[in-house]
């Protein structure tokens, strides 16, 4: 499981890539939590999916567990990017009535309310580090 | 019409073992025409079944989880194995959104029922539980149905 992070003022973007079950679960909770506890500031998350080949219960128990967390700040959360397989199992878990789900990571920050300033650093931020970057921020915005 | 083949695996009750076990099977599984979100159900459901062996069946030791699976007249059997603590209501613990350690979801045998064809559960409390499940690819299914 690859885990990477991104704060961008009150905004914490997680983009997760590999299997995401009883092992991997608890690696993505101790990530996410830690910059929660360490941040106060943050009250929204975008989780992107984008690189996730698996998930069973113990991973959408993962995501559902970090919805929780962030309610408890009165902040919000969102789930961008998902393959079919991933997809299927967010909606017969009914987490696709508890998470909103996009499937762009665009469409998903927009969501959250980032203003336009902001998207325009990530963008840059995104052209920087294009050669690193294996996620898919404006995949979809074609 | 591919030859009856079987395997068998034991590893200890560590969640490290989960991804091992599921890739393993799907893949033996592949000698069946699943399609790949078939394989991606049968991963599901192993993935499930050796999880519960791993958080439920052993708390206080680390014991053994024992697989096998078998091909036989074109479909697969897999069969989870422990010998931990066993489920004390099987009808309840089959129910969605029932489980007995906070923070999880209650999915496992739900996800089970739903992504195989047959699911039995047998449990002894303190003597360990057994799971079985079979699957026969959709495409299968239809060919057979158009035979009778
Ligand atoms: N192998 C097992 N040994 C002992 N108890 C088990 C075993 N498998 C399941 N159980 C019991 O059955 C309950 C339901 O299992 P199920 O997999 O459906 O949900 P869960 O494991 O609690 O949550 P989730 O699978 O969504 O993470 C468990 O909470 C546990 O009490
Ligand atoms: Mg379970």
């Amino acid at each position: 499981m690859d885990i990477s992070t991104e704060v961008l003022q009150d905004t914490l973007i997680v983009r997760l890539q590999g299997e995401l079950d009883l092992h991997t679960a608890s690696m993505f909770r101790d990530e996410v939590d830690n910059i929660l506890s360490r941040r106060r500031r943050i009250t929204k998350v975008m989780l992107s999916l984008n690189g996730v080949t698996f998930i069973d219960s113990s991973g959408l128990g993962a995501l559902l567990g970090r919805y929780k967390k962030i309610m408890q700040r009165g902040g919000r959360i969102v789930i961008a990017e998902m393959s079919p397989g991933v997809k299927k199992l967010l909606e017969l878990s009914g987490v696709n009535k508890i998470i909103p789900l996009f499937d762009t990571e665009w469409e998903a920050l927009k969501k959250l309310g980032l203003s336009a300033i902001s998207l325009e650093q990530l963008k840059s931020n995104q052209e920087e580090n294009r050669r690193m970057y294996t996620g898919g921020l404006f995949n979809g915005d074609k | 019409m591919a030859t009856n083949n079987y395997m068998k695996m034991e590893f200890p009750a560590l969640s490290v073992n989960v991804g091992l076990a599921r890739i393993t099977v799907a893949s033996f599984a592949s000698q069946l025409d699943f399609t790949v979100s078939e394989i991606n159900e049968i991963k599901v459901a192993v993935s499930e079944a050796v999880t519960n062996a791993v958080i439920h069946a052993y708390r206080e030791k680390v014991g053994n989880v024992m697989i096998q699976a078998s091909l036989k007249n074109g479909k697969i059997e897999i069969i989870v194995k422990d010998e931990g603590s066993g489920i004390e209501n099987i009808d309840a613990a089959k129910k969605a959104e029932y489980t007995t350690v906070e923070g999880r979801m209650g999915l496992g045998f739900v996800f089970m029922e739903s992504f195989m064809d047959e699911l039995t559960i047998q449990s002894v409390p303190e003597q360990g539980t057994i799971v079985r499940m079979v699957k026969t690819p959709v495409d299968a299914q239809i060919i057979d149905s158009n035979e009778r």
